[in-house]
């Protein structure tokens, strides 16, 4: 059943959502036309392909789309279709495909770029409308592509904001990811983990800045944590990122969060991964950024200590385990992460085993602490499908939420803030008021 | 810390060894005896059947040799085979209601 723009209007309230929104296909379709179809998206990193040729494929709104290295050193985005008979060029995955693209069914030839090069047997195509310099007979690139310090986004639509524009206050995490290198690069490095959710992926987004739920949903792995650290006397960090769950709710109420236009946000760290002064990797990282950028900047840029920050529609990077959790929708009740790990370029390699650590104990699928979020989702998910009643609750400090520049402040760390900023983005988007 | 650690664990110079039948027997013993302390869920026996410095490892990767360089699905040592059996039997452990039953098949030739 089609939805009106009315309708859609009445399933976001102030306080409340319709769970329709994350059980109904038909506003997942729209989702991926109005939403994907227009944002910018995080399509992947130029260190997924290094070398000429180097490509790996993903899915923007569902949508196969091919991030490939051009021969001009550019990184280019593409629809992984031929202009042919529509087959994929290449198959899902990453891989060299050369100086340019050639379909596996019949031979047509592309730049990497996707502009036509040669069809097999021309003679057959005199006296028809083939013509080669058509876009019709080219690869389709996306309609923008933009590489933010690595980091590759693309919209699918010709018109709307820049990407800095877009990104507004959310910038400043991908910029602090990158600062902690001393030559101010990231690469990614040490392989990817894929987890797949039995949920919508707005469940997923609305957790990362959920204050409220991590000392209820992952009693099981903090309580073993701290019984862990009791017996043999101390807490190694391996302990103290899972303990980290179970802070009493006064320090979860006394963080800060952001949430900016479109959807973005980030809020204040909650771990404290070694004060430079006493954990030798820490100080080890500190004197590396020092030589690079002289003391003062270095305590900034280490002092910016934050947990998760959102894209909204691309993911979730986290600037001090160095990572970056990657949000692909594949169905209104499955949503794809990919968790990339990133290696600081001239950084002590002690913080890139860190990240190893971080994303082994945290983001595996064997993770002792992750299971729990995926089993609440699933559960929404579930929930969300009976005749139980109708509204979403985002109650908390609800009316308190404080305009700034470029959007709002919570006056308290458990406000649902980071919720209702993202459905405001829903909206805007949804009824095209963007 | 875990990445110190510095022993090749790959398989790529696994090698056939003639063992005597015995030994053999008793490998095989060995390995269906932990097979089934998992699939019976007994946490304790299994902890005791490792070594201090034994590792724990399900590599991300076919052919991954190193789990010092590159993500892992489990590379734990006794401090985090322990807690993982702690969260298990945690009864506000929500992903394992219901527990996960399992059921090893040991291929051995």
């Amino acid at each position: 059943m089609p939805y009106t723009n009315q309708q859609i209007a009445q399933l976001v309230r102030d306080d409340s959502v319709h769970k329709s929104i994350y059980t109904d296909s038909e506003l997942f379709k729209l989702e991926m036309e109005r939403i994907y179809g227009q944002a910018w998206i995080y399509a992947g990193h130029e260190s997924q392909v290094p070398e000429i040729g180097d490509y790996h494929t993903t899915l923007i709104g569902g949508q196969d789309v091919v991030m490939v290295r051009d021969t001009d050193q550019t990184v280019k985005v593409v629809y992984n279709r031929c202009p042919h008979k529509g087959s994929m060029l290449v198959a899902r995955g990453s891989g060299n495909t050369g100086k340019f693209f050639r379909c596996p069914y019949h031979a047509w030839t592309f730049k990497l770029d996707g502009s036509h090069l040669a069809a097999p047997m021309r003679r057959g195509f005199e006296g028809t409308n083939f013509d080669p310099k058509s876009p019709e007979f080219s690869i389709r690139p996306l309609a923008r592509v933009e590489n933010y310090r690595g980091f590759i986004f693309v919209s699918q639509a010709a018109e709307g904001p820049s990407l800095l524009d877009f990104l507004g206050g959310a910038v400043s995490s991908i910029d602090n990811l990158c600062d902690r290198s001393p030559v101010g690069e990231v690469e990614v490095a040490g392989g990817v983990f894929k987890v797949m959710q039995p949920s919508n992926w707005k469940v997923f987004y609305e957790n990362l800045h959920d204050t409220m739920h991590a000392r209820i949903t992952h009693e099981s792995s903090y309580t073993s944590a701290r019984e862990q650290a009791e017996t043999i006397g101390h807490m190694p960090l391996e302990l103290h990122i899972m303990d980290g769950n179970g802070q009493p709710y006064e320090f979860w109420e006394g963080l800060s969060i952001a949430a900016f236009d479109y959807g973005h946000g980030y809020m204040e760290g909650i771990f404290n991964p070694g004060a430079i002064e006493t954990d030798p990797i820490t100080r080890s990282h500190f004197e590396t950024l020092e030589k690079a950028y002289g003391r003062e900047r270095a305590l900034e840029i280490l002092g910016e200590n934050r947990h998760n920050t959102i894209i909204y529609g691309s993911g979730s990077p986290h600037t001090v385990f160095q990572q970056f959790r990657v949000i692909r929708p594949i169905a209104v009740d499955r949503t794809m992460v990919e968790i990339q790990v990133f290696r600081l370029k001239g950084a002590p390699e002690a913080i890139f085993q860190r990240g190893l650590m971080y994303a082994n104990l945290i983001n595996s699928p064997s993770s002792n602490v992750m299971p729990d979020d995926i089993e609440l989702y699933g559960r929404c998910q579930q929930g969300n499908t009976t005749r139980g009643g109708e509204w979403v609750s985002q109650h908390r400090y609800a009316g308190t939420d404080t305009p700034v520049e470029g959007g709002f402040t919570s006056i308290n760390g458990t406000s649902e803030l980071p919720m209702r900023n993202q459905f405001r983005a829903w909206k805007q988007y949804m009824l095209g008021d963007n | 810390m875990l990445f110190d650690i510095d022993f090749d664990v790959s398989t790529d110079k696994a090698q056939e060894v003639n063992a005597p039948l015995e030994t053999y027997h008793r490998v095989q013993q060995f390995i269906y005896h932990e097979a089934r302390l998992l699939d019976e869920r007994q946490w304790k026996p299994w902890l005791d059947l490792w070594t201090e410095e034994g590792m724990y490892w399900i590599p991300r990767e076919h052919g991954q040799a190193s789990p010092y360089d590159h993500i892992s699905l489990c590379w734990e040592n006794a401090l985090l085979r322990e807690l993982r059996v702690r969260t298990l039997e945690n009864p506000r452990n929500w992903a394992q209601q219901p527990i996960t039953h399992s059921t090893r098949v040991s291929i051995t030739s």
